[in-house]
């Protein structure tokens, strides 16, 4: 009869727990697909951000700070103004890095460089919104409303799992664009990614996607 | 032909003048320095320890690489650790060394492809930051602007050049057989809490045919 009885209760105790991840799935997809949508309709972004590297080696923080643009559907312009002032385009295929040291641009071939191919694939992602797509890599979790907030941990035998321990990315108030974004790394380094000042669908100036420009 | 060879002498003649984005030391005569007190000032304002946050340009032929670099050096005991990343912060390389080893802690995989990268790393970060100072049994060669102190090792020879008023390395040149191998320019020293940071440094290794630029931007 005890036996019995610790069956039942463990049938029924299975049975909220697969009814509780089953909503919990429904909410993270429905929430994939809101965030999804919402961000899809971003044809561009200019935003300032600042960018916290706390490096498990080093006792204090490495500060950059800059302002990034991106616009649909494939340029991008990345500058840093401290520590050191470096600006990156990216236009489609094409990579042009200007920096302070050396006043010149460099052009590099995005085909010659899988590195860089890699490193913008994964920015690409994080920053379009298009989560769902990362769902075979990564277990994501809703951990807060408001503000909305998810987590990303990398699932056993992904690729990320390798060297990303946990990605939590907060969002803006009205779900248009993220509002931060926080990379822990096994090694025990962790990047923090803040957002400010955030533009959508606003005028870019032409010369922003020129790496040599002093546009701030 | 006259009027591209003449064309080629002053692109030339530009390049060579081109204005290097740092401060040269002010050569003052040293006809009345004991060159045996003149570099003491340095050696005592040399930091134990230093952290700092830095530009790095290396530059081989043509090309140029520019990188964001946090250092700590702990100069006394000759160890240091380095963390290189892209200026997006994306980490390139990361080494724990000492004066005889260095350690990779982490190497970005495309950047192993081109031969031993700690090693060539940990032997620049010796050649500028360690044994910036000249032993006592130095032979000293004076002349009206600059001292040269030089030491015989194992392996050749280090020449240290002072300059100024009070006295600062300037240079540090290594040889082998004769020949300079690499050297090590020094601009733009600060001075902070009492003890000196060369703010802007050039090695020039002759032997690979490269040039590595430093420049601080925080000292912490």
């Amino acid at each position: 009869m005890k036996r019995f009885l610790i069956f039942i209760f463990t049938v029924i105790c299975l049975s909220w727990y697969a009814a509780y991840a089953d909503n919990s799935n429904r909410d993270i997809n429905s929430t994939l697909d809101n965030l999804e949508k919402k961000m899809s309709g971003i044809e561009s972004i200019q935003t300032d951000f600042v960018q916290e590297k706390d490096l498990a080696l080093f006792n204090e923080k490495l500060i950059l700070k800059g302002k990034v643009f991106i616009k649909k559907p494939m340029l991008l312009s990345w500058r840093v103004f401290t520590p050191m002032r470096y600006s990156i385009v990216i236009r489609g295929s094409t990579i042009s890095q200007w920096d302070e040291d050396t006043n010149k641009v460099q052009q590099v071939s995005m085909a010659s460089n899988p590195s860089f191919q890699a490193a913008i694939a994964q920015m690409q992602n994080w920053f379009s919104g298009a989560y769902k797509s990362m769902q075979s890599d990564y277990e994501i979790t809703l951990i807060k409303d408001n503000p909305l907030a998810l987590v990303f941990i990398p699932k056993a035998g992904s690729l990320p799992q390798n060297f990303i321990k946990r990605v939590e990315i907060v969002f803006q108030d009205d779900l248009r664009y993220l509002k931060e974004i926080s990379i822990s790394e096994k090694n025990g380094d962790h990047t923090r990614l803040k957002f400010m000042n955030t533009e959508i669908n606003q005028p870019i100036d032409a010369k922003t996607w020129e790496a040599k420009s002093s546009v701030r | 032909m006259r009027k591209f060879i003449v064309l080629l002498l002053f692109i030339f003649f530009i390049c060579g003048c081109a204005r290097l984005p740092a401060t040269r030391i002010k050569y003052m005569p040293l006809d009345s320095i004991d060159p045996l007190n003149y570099t003491l000032e340095f050696t005592q304002r040399i930091p134990e320890r230093m952290e700092v946050v830095n530009s790095i340009v290396f530059q081989y032929k043509w090309r140029s690489f520019t990188a964001l670099g946090l250092t700590y050096l702990n100069i006394k005991e000759k160890t240091f650790v380095v963390s290189c990343m892209s200026p997006v912060g994306v980490k390139l390389f990361e080494l724990i060394g000492d004066k005889d080893s260095v350690k990779a802690n982490f190497v970005l995989k495309e950047l192993l492809q081109r031969g031993d990268l700690p090693k060539a790393v940990g032997e620049d970060i010796r050649r500028i930051y360690f044994d910036n100072k000249p032993l006592q049994d130095s032979f000293i060669k004076k002349d009206r602007y600059r001292i040269i102190y030089t030491e015989n090792k194992d392996t050749g020879v280090t020449k240290y050049i002072f300059a100024g008023i009070p006295s600062r390395l300037i240079e540090k040149r290594y040889y082998e057989a004769g020949r300079n191998i690499w050297s090590v320019y020094y601009y733009d020293y600060r001075l902070v809490q009492g003890k000196l940071y060369p703010a802007y440094c050039l090695l020039k290794n002759y032997k690979f045919g490269y040039k590595l630029f430093t420049r601080i931007k925080e000292i912490r």
